[in-house]
């Protein structure tokens, strides 16, 4: 054997060497390496599992206002550490509970926003029928405010506030419901980072950002935000 | 009593009662009268055709301001006014929320949903609050109140649009824009609609 096969064969064997270290450093490494591939390469498998836990959401949120039960919450929305209440979110529930619990998170925030919503609901329900029974189709202060609101309104010389919307009887039922949320919501990324998952998607409207996190293998939503309008 | 006394005393009498003036229409929001004209429907409905489309750049009239973005009140009030809606208040004044007008620094309720709606409530003479869009005419108002991902509102109108077409089925709008959609066009169920006909 030549002195050149030899040092070639040294040469080799370094090579070896060097990429085993740099790959069993790789794996030490609490996986970050693996972060970035599952970030570049998603299983589609878990990305269509967690888009349809969106879906799910949506549906869930949808459902509790047509059966008036909040119960199915928890098993699509959580409270998660590491995943705070933007200031908007923390502002609101504030108003809605007096205070922001130190462990709120997105599932806090969506049962208290239910019962505001079912109040508001009811309120607005109320105004209209009011409305309908003296015959007109359209609303008048007296419909929507207590005498005593509006006699405080006119002692002060404050404007009348604004009428409350009307509210539609919801009428899909929950499978009509996923149906017309799948064609009408478009993901334009989902970014898996070992039990997180950044998703953003477009509803012909906004651009939302939603956090999911995996707890024992089940995906959860636990942050949601508009973070722009619509390019669909 | 000296001639400059007397100056002070007119110069101080006139501040005090500008000030007065001012006070008295930034808290008690006193306004202009209500005004009487004949709203131009079918200017308004040309007007929305011409500045928006589908699947495009959004539009934009450089005769007014523009806010990428956030530009849908800000079309609305556009259509009003190009309807022959005149402005009321101008330009120093752009938080009373009884005054709408376009200028270098817009009215709130030029520009803002919340803010509009708010004016609107202020004068039910020019606008009335029906119960169902289905209601509404060519260049009439629908504000709309968007359920979030968990199913929950506010009662604070997310988004502003003008009704167009010849029974007012469709609607144009802007943020995204949409041209002659159907009024409820990807509307997600459960919104609420403030549905504002405009009777002046």
């Amino acid at each position: 054997m030549g002195k050149h096969r030899i040092a070639l064969l040294v040469g080799l064997v370094i090579l070896i060497a060097m990429g085993g270290i740099v790959f069993l450093r790789g794996l030490k490494s609490n996986g970050s390496n693996s972060e970035v591939i599952a970030a570049s390469i998603p299983d589609p498998e878990e990305m269509r599992e967690i888009q349809a836990t969106i879906v799910e959401a949506y549906k869930v949120g949808y459902m509790a206002h047509v059966t008036h039960d909040v119960s199915q919450f928890p098993s699509v929305f959580v409270d998660d550490p590491s995943v705070p209440l933007t200031p908007e979110q923390k502002e609101q529930l504030r108003r809605w509970l007096g205070t922001v619990p130190e462990d709120a998170g997105y599932l806090t925030y969506g049962i208290a926003g239910y019962y505001n919503t079912e109040r508001l609901n009811r309120l607005s329900q109320e105004a209209w029928a009011k409305a309908r029974a003296a015959g007109r189709d359209y609303l008048i202060p007296e419909d929507y405010l207590t005498p005593d609101e509006l006699r405080e309104i006119e002692k002060s010389g404050g404007p009348i506030p604004t009428p409350p919307p009307v509210v539609y009887q919801p009428s899909m039922s929950a499978e009509e419901y996923v149906k017309w949320k799948w064609e009408n919501i478009r993901f334009d990324s989902v970014v898996i980072k070992g039990d997180k998952a950044i998703v953003i998607y477009d509803d012909h409207w906004f651009l939302y950002e939603d956090i999911l996190v995996r707890r024992g293998g089940k995906w959860y939503v636990a942050g949601h935000k508009r973070i722009g309008v619509s390019r669909w | 009593m000296t001639w400059n006394a007397k100056c002070k005393v007119v110069i101080v009498a006139i501040v005090a009662l500008t000030n007065f003036s001012l006070l008295a229409m930034l808290f008690l929001g006193t306004s202009p009268q209500s005004i009487a004209g004949n709203y131009n429907r079918n200017a308004a409905e040309a007007y929305a055709d011409r500045w928006t489309c589908n699947n495009c750049a959004e539009p934009h009239n450089p005769e007014y301001n523009y806010y990428p973005g956030n530009d849908c009140t800000n079309f609305v009030s556009q259509v009003l006014h190009e309807g022959g809606y005149p402005y009321r208040g101008c330009c120093w004044m752009f938080w009373n929320l009884s005054y709408w007008y376009h200028a270098g620094k817009d009215s709130y309720t030029w520009a803002g949903t919340p803010h509009i709606n708010c004016y609107f409530s202020r004068y039910p003479s020019e606008f009335e609050y029906k119960a169902w869009p289905t209601q509404l005419s060519k260049g009439d108002i629908l504000l709309c109140d968007f359920p979030d991902q968990q199913g929950n509102r506010d009662n604070i109108p997310d988004h502003a649009a003008v009704i167009v077409g010849y029974n007012g089925g469709l609607r144009d709008q802007h943020t995204p824009p949409r041209k002659r959609v159907a009024w409820d066009a990807y509307m997600p169920p459960g919104t609420a609609y403030w549905s504002v006909h405009v009777k002046w």
